[in-house]
């Protein structure tokens, strides 16, 4: 693990999550937030100067809250929405994790995101891949960044 | 002055916070219209008379470095306004962007900053929009 590609992933990551959909993370995550389980989750493959995939996973809870924030919405907002913005909130945090990789330099594509079934999650990590959490009110969040060796 | 908006990206959601932190951003808006590519914005732009436009990048079937390209090579469209909106990093796409006349705000953004390009980009002088309104809870970023 590389302690300062993990630093810019969890502060990328946590700068996206506050500016797009106003959740601001806890200093630490609780015992009650780390024992939640990801209900939904996202992944954005990209090529360019780098290849990978960037995913990111929520526990219930996250995904209404983000998208209320991001839609200004108050009360329910239909699940076609809900899946819309966590697309889109892994497509924001993919462009800008990727950019803060290589300084602006390159051009990177991102594929359309795509959404997981949570019995898709793998819980083990990849020998290149690395994988912050982030606490907020609502519940928790993990971003992971799989970056492939070619 | 209101500005005829043209909004062009390939998520929903993306396009409700656009509208919204411009709304925000206390620029005066007249018509707002939607599309959700490269295509799509084309249509809207023969049938509507359209101020400006905020662009996202990355969409099937025209993205928007192309639908930009395609605005610029038209009589009818080449002076509007527009405004790339996207995570792009890459400074040779940026510069090429600004290159064909675009200006271009990184996701995500604030309302004074949507504000302030437009305010570069029209020539509109601050005093011709509204005041950015107080926004609790920092609803206004995007």
């Amino acid at each position: 693990m590389n302690p300062s590609t993990q630093f810019r992933l969890y502060q990328t990551a946590a700068a996206t999550f506050e500016e797009l959909a106003m959740l601001f993370p806890s200093e630490e995550l609780t015992e009650e937030q780390e024992a939640l389980p990801f209900t939904v989750g996202v992944a954005v493959r990209f090529y360019g100067p780098k290849s990978g995939r960037l995913e990111v996973r929520a526990s219930v809870g996250v995904l209404p809250a983000i998208t209320e924030n991001m839609l200004g919405a108050d009360g329910a907002v239909d699940p076609q929405m809900q899946k819309d913005a966590l697309g889109e909130l892994g497509n924001v945090l993919c462009g800008n994790v990727v950019s803060s990789m290589t300084n602006g330099v390159g051009v990177f594509h991102l594929h359309p995101p795509r959404h997981m079934d949570p019995a898709q999650f793998s819980e083990l990590l990849e020998p290149n891949e690395e994988c912050v959490n982030i606490g907020f009110d609502e519940g928790r969040a993990q971003v992971r960044l799989f970056l492939s060796s070619r | 002055m209101a500005f005829n908006v043209l909004v062009v990206d390939d998520s929903a959601v993306m396009r409700t916070m656009v509208i919204k932190t411009l709304r925000l951003s206390g620029v005066p808006v007249g018509e707002v219209f939607q599309a959700a590519n490269g295509e799509e914005g084309l249509e809207r732009l023969r049938d509507h008379w359209v101020d400006l436009v905020l662009l996202d990048l990355n969409m099937p079937q025209m993205n928007g470095e192309e639908l930009l390209a395609e605005i610029r090579s038209h009589p009818d469209t080449q002076a509007v306004a527009v405004i790339v909106v996207s995570t792009e990093g890459s400074e040779a796409r940026i510069r090429r962007i600004k290159d064909l006349g675009a200006e271009f705000v990184h996701k995500p953004f604030r309302p004074e900053e949507l504000r302030a390009v437009i305010r570069d980009l029209t020539g509109v002088s601050d005093e011709s929009f509204d005041p950015v309104p107080a926004v609790s809870n920092g609803g206004g970023d995007f």
